[in-house]
C-alpha cells in the first residue's frame, strides 16, 4: 500500500470510530476523486473528502478536528482557518452530549478530568471539607457546557421537525388496520354491492401520559440541558406530559416548563423549584422517595414514568423499593441515562439496580440516540 | 488548478458565485458521474446552484419538486388510461387478437413520462434536480436508488429502460428528516452555508448591477449580523437580493435605522422576528 492509502485509511478509521458511517464505495468514491484533483491547494483537497466521505454536516466539527491531526500539517500554508469559520455555524446532531468517549476531542480531557474529580470530590464530601479546586472544576465544566448549549439551541428545532416527520411515518403505518366489513359493505351499496373501496377499521390508539423526571445536577449538566429541552417538546406530541425536576429532592416544574422559554428552562428550575435537598448533591433514592410521596397518589394504569439522568448516586442508599412500588402502580418505568453503556454500574452507578425495576433502560449520548428511545417509547 | 477556476469562472457567468468547495465537489460529480446532495439552510442557492449549472452545460433543467405523498406515478411514469380505453374502444370491432391490443397498449405511446423518466430518455443529456427530497417518503426514496447508481428504471411492462446519456443530478435537502444510507452513498455532498458578508457582497453587486458598493458593504455586514439572532426564519440569499432591488426602486445611497425599519418586511418573515430584529436595531449599523 502507498503512503497516502494508508494514511487515508487511518483517518477513515479515526471517523468511523466517532460515528460516521464510510461505507467502502464511498472510500472508493475518496481513491478515485484523489486521483483527479490538484493536490496543492488544501482547501479542494479538504473539500474532496468532505464531499466523498461525509455524509452529514452534523458530523462537520467532528470531522474538521480529525483532519486537522491527519493532514493539517502537510500543508505549509495554513487556510484551515477559514474552513473552520465557515462551519462554526454548522450544527451538531450527531455529536455526543452526555458523557460519552469521542477521540480528538475536547470532550475527552473533559470528561476524564471530570471523572478523577468526581473521585476527588466524594472523597472530600466524606471528610467534609471544601477547597478552592471544586470551584475551578465547576466552572470549566460550565464553560464547556455553555459551548454545547448555544450549539444545542440550534438544533431544537430541528430535532422537533424530524421526530414529528417520524411521527407521521408511524401514525400512517398504524392506520392501516383491519376491513371494516359493515362499512364496506354499506358504502359499497350504490355500485351495486361490487366492492369497489376498502374501508378498514381505524385504530384508536391511547395516548400515554408522561411523568417526566429530569436529573438537573452537575454531574448531568450537559444532559440535563437536552433531558429538559427533550421535556420541552414532549409537550407536543403527548397528551398530557408532567415534568419534575431532582437532585435531593423532587418537585414539579410543569408550570415553568409551559412558560419559560427552553434555553433559560434550567436556571429558572433551579432558581425557582425545590430540589436541591439536603445536600445538593443527587441523591436518587431521597429524590425517588419524595417524588413517590407527593405524586404517588397520581399514579395509575395510563402513566409513563420517564427518568432522564446517570443514576450516579454519590453512594447515598438507592432505595429501588420505591422505584419498585412506582413500577407496580404506574403502565411502564423508561430509564434515560446518558452514560456510555460500558460504564453502567462503575463507580457510584446505580442504573444495573434501578434497571431491576425499569420497563426499558436506553443509552442516550448522542440525540439521535435520544429520539429513537422517544421514538420506542410512544 | 485550472479546471477549478474553469468551473468557478463559467458559474460566475451563469452570475453564480462559486466558492472553491462548491466547485470541487462540481468538478468531482461531472468526472466520477454522481449525483450531487446539497443540503443547507433555506434561501443559500441549493437549487440556484443546479440551475446554474445546468445552464453553463447549455442542456435542460428537468425539475421534480418532491412533497410528502409524492410516488411513482407523479414522479417516474403513469401509464395514459383513457388513451388505453380510446384505444380499446376503437379497435373494439376489428376481431383483433387480445393479446396483440394488449401488447399495443401498453407501449411507450401509451407512456406518460414523468420528470424522473423524462430525464433518463432525453436524447440530449440534461440537468435533474429533485428538489427537497427531504419532502418526500422514504419509500420514494428507496425508488431512487436504480435511477442514482445505474441511471436506469425498470417499468414492469417494458422492462428497463437505460439512460443514453447520463444526466447531471442534483438532489436538494433542507435536512427535515434523516436521509438514508443507501441514498447519502450514492451521492456526492456539499453543504451550503450563508455566505461570509464579502461574498455576500460579491453576490449582491452581480445580481443587483446599479447598486453602490457603499450600500452593498452595509447590506451584507448587517444581514451577517441579523443572522446571527436567534430568528424563526433568518434571511436567505434571495432576500438579500430582494432587499438591495427594493432599496434600488426607493433611491437610497446608504443605510440607516429609519430606512432599514421601513423595509425590514423585506427580509423577515414573521412577526416575532420582527420585534426581535426591531429591538436589537441599534446593532445592526
Amino acid at each position: 500500500m502507498s503512503d497516502i492509502t494508508v494514511k487515508i485509511s487511518l483517518f477513515v478509521n479515526d471517523l468511523r470510530y466517532t460515528g460516521v458511517s464510510v461505507s467502502p464505495s464511498e472510500l472508493e468514491d475518496c481513491f478515485k476523486s484523489l486521483q483527479l484533483i490538484d493536490w496543492t491547494n488544501e482547501q479542494v483537497f479538504y473539500s474532496t473528502l468532505l464531499c466523498t466521505l461525509l455524509k452529514e454536516y452534523t458530523f462537520v466539527d467532528d470531522f474538521d478536528q480529525i483532519y486537522k491531526k491527519h493532514f493539517h500539517f502537510i500543508f505549509s500554508d495554513n487556510d484551515l482557518q477559514s474552513i473552520e469559520a465557515k462551519h462554526k455555524k454548522s450544527l451538531a446532531l450527531g455529536n455526543s452530549f452526555g458523557n460519552k468517549k469521542s477521540p480528538n476531542n475536547r470532550k475527552v480531557e473533559s470528561h476524564d478530568k471530570r471523572e478523577n474529580e468526581k473521585e476527588r470530590i466524594t472523597s472530600k464530601l466524606l471528610s467534609k471539607r471544601k477547597d478552592y479546586f471544586e470551584l475551578d472544576f465547576y466552572t470549566a465544566t460550565y464553560q464547556s457546557a455553555l459551548h454545547d448549549i448555544n450549539q444545542m439551541e440550534n438544533l431544537i428545532p430541528l430535532l422537533a421537525k424530524r421526530m414529528a416527520s417520524k411521527m407521521v411515518l408511524k401514525k400512517r403505518l398504524n392506520q392501516l388496520g383491519t376491513i371494516d366489513y359493515r362499512q364496506t359493505l354499506r358504502k359499497n351499496m350504490n355500485t351495486g354491492g361490487i366492492l369497489l373501496d376498502l374501508y378498514t377499521k381505524k385504530k384508536n390508539r391511547e395516548r400515554p401520559v408522561i411523568f417526566a423526571l429530569c436529573d438537573v445536577s452537575w454531574s448531568c449538566l450537559h444532559f440535563s440541558y437536552f433531558s429538559l429541552s427533550i421535556v420541552y417538546l414532549l409537550e407536543k406530541f403527548f397528551r398530557e406530559v408532567r415534568s419534575f425536576a431532582f437532585i435531593g429532592e423532587t418537585d414539579e416544574i410543569t408550570s415553568i416548563v409551559k412558560t419559560a422559554s427552553y434555553d433559560k428552562l434550567r436556571g429558572k428550575v433551579l432558581s425557582e423549584a425545590n430540589v436541591s435537598g439536603a445536600s445538593s448533591y443527587t441523591n436518587y433514592g431521597e429524590s425517588l422517595a419524595t417524588f413517590y410521596d407527593k405524586y404517588g397518589s397520581q399514579l395509575n394504569h395510563k402513566t409513563n414514568v420517564l427518568i432522564f439522568g446517570d443514576a450516579r448516586n454519590n453512594w447515598y442508599e438507592t432505595n429501588s423499593k420505591v422505584l419498585e412500588e412506582i413500577k407496580k402502580r404506574v403502565r411502564r418505568v423508561y430509564w434515560l441515562n446518558p452514560d456510555p453503556k460500558d460504564e453502567w454500574g462503575s463507580g457510584d452507578s446505580d442504573i444495573l439496580i434501578y434497571s431491576r425495576y425499569c420497563s426499558d433502560v436506553f443509552e442516550c449520548c448522542t440525540l439521535n440516540q435520544l429520539t429513537d428511545a422517544i421514538l420506542k417509547i410512544r | 488548478m485550472n479546471y477549478i477556476e474553469e468551473i468557478k469562472s463559467e458559474m460566475i457567468k451563469q452570475q453564480y458565485i462559486c466558492d472553491d468547495a462548491s466547485a470541487t465537489v462540481l468538478f468531482l460529480a461531472q468526472q466520477l458521474k454522481k449525483p450531487i446532495l446539497v443540503e443547507g439552510p433555506a434561501g443559500v442557492g441549493k437549487t440556484t446552484i443546479a440551475q446554474a449549472f445546468a445552464q453553463t452545460k447549455g442542456c435542460s433543467l428537468i425539475r421534480l419538486q418532491c412533497y410528502e405523498g409524492i410516488d411513482e406515478s407523479r414522479a417516474l411514469y403513469e401509464w395514459n388510461y383513457k388513451k388505453q380505453l380510446l384505444h380499446i374502444q376503437a379497435v373494439a370491432n376489428q376481431n383483433l387478437d387480445v393479446a396483440e391490443v394488449e401488447k399495443e397498449v401498453f407501449t411507450q405511446e401509451f407512456l406518460l413520462t414523468r420528470p424522473l423518466l423524462q430525464a433518463i430518455t432525453t436524447p440530449e443529456r440534461s440537468c435533474l434536480l429533485i428538489d427537497e427530497i427531504d419532502k418526500a417518503d422514504f419509500e420514494f426514496e428507496a425508488l431512487l436508488l436504480e435511477l442514482l447508481s445505474e441511471f436506469q428504471v425498470t417499468l414492469p411492462e417494458l422492462g428497463t429502460i437505460k439512460s443514453q446519456e447520463i444526466p447531471w443530478v442534483f438532489l436538494t435537502s433542507n435536512a427535515s428528516r434523516e436521509l438514508s444510507e443507501a441514498l447519502k452513498r450514492r451521492c456526492l455532498y456539499l453543504y451550503l452555508d450563508f455566505p461570509q458578508p464579502d461574498v455576500e457582497k460579491q453576490i449582491i453587486e452581480l445580481k443587483v448591477p446599479g447598486i453602490g458598493q457603499h450600500l452593498a458593504y452595509q447590506l451584507s455586514e448587517s444581514l451577517n449580523k441579523i443572522r446571527k439572532m436567534n430568528l424563526r426564519k433568518k434571511p436567505g440569499i434571495a432576500e438579500s437580493i430582494d432587499w438591495a432591488n427594493a432599496l434600488l426602486a426607493m433611491g437610497k445611497e446608504s443605510l440607516d435605522d429609519q430606512v432599514i425599519l421601513d423595509t425590514l418586511n423585506v427580509i423577515i418573515k414573521y412577526r416575532e422576528d420582527m420585534q426581535k430584529v426591531t429591538a436589537s436595531m441599534s446593532k445592526l449599523n
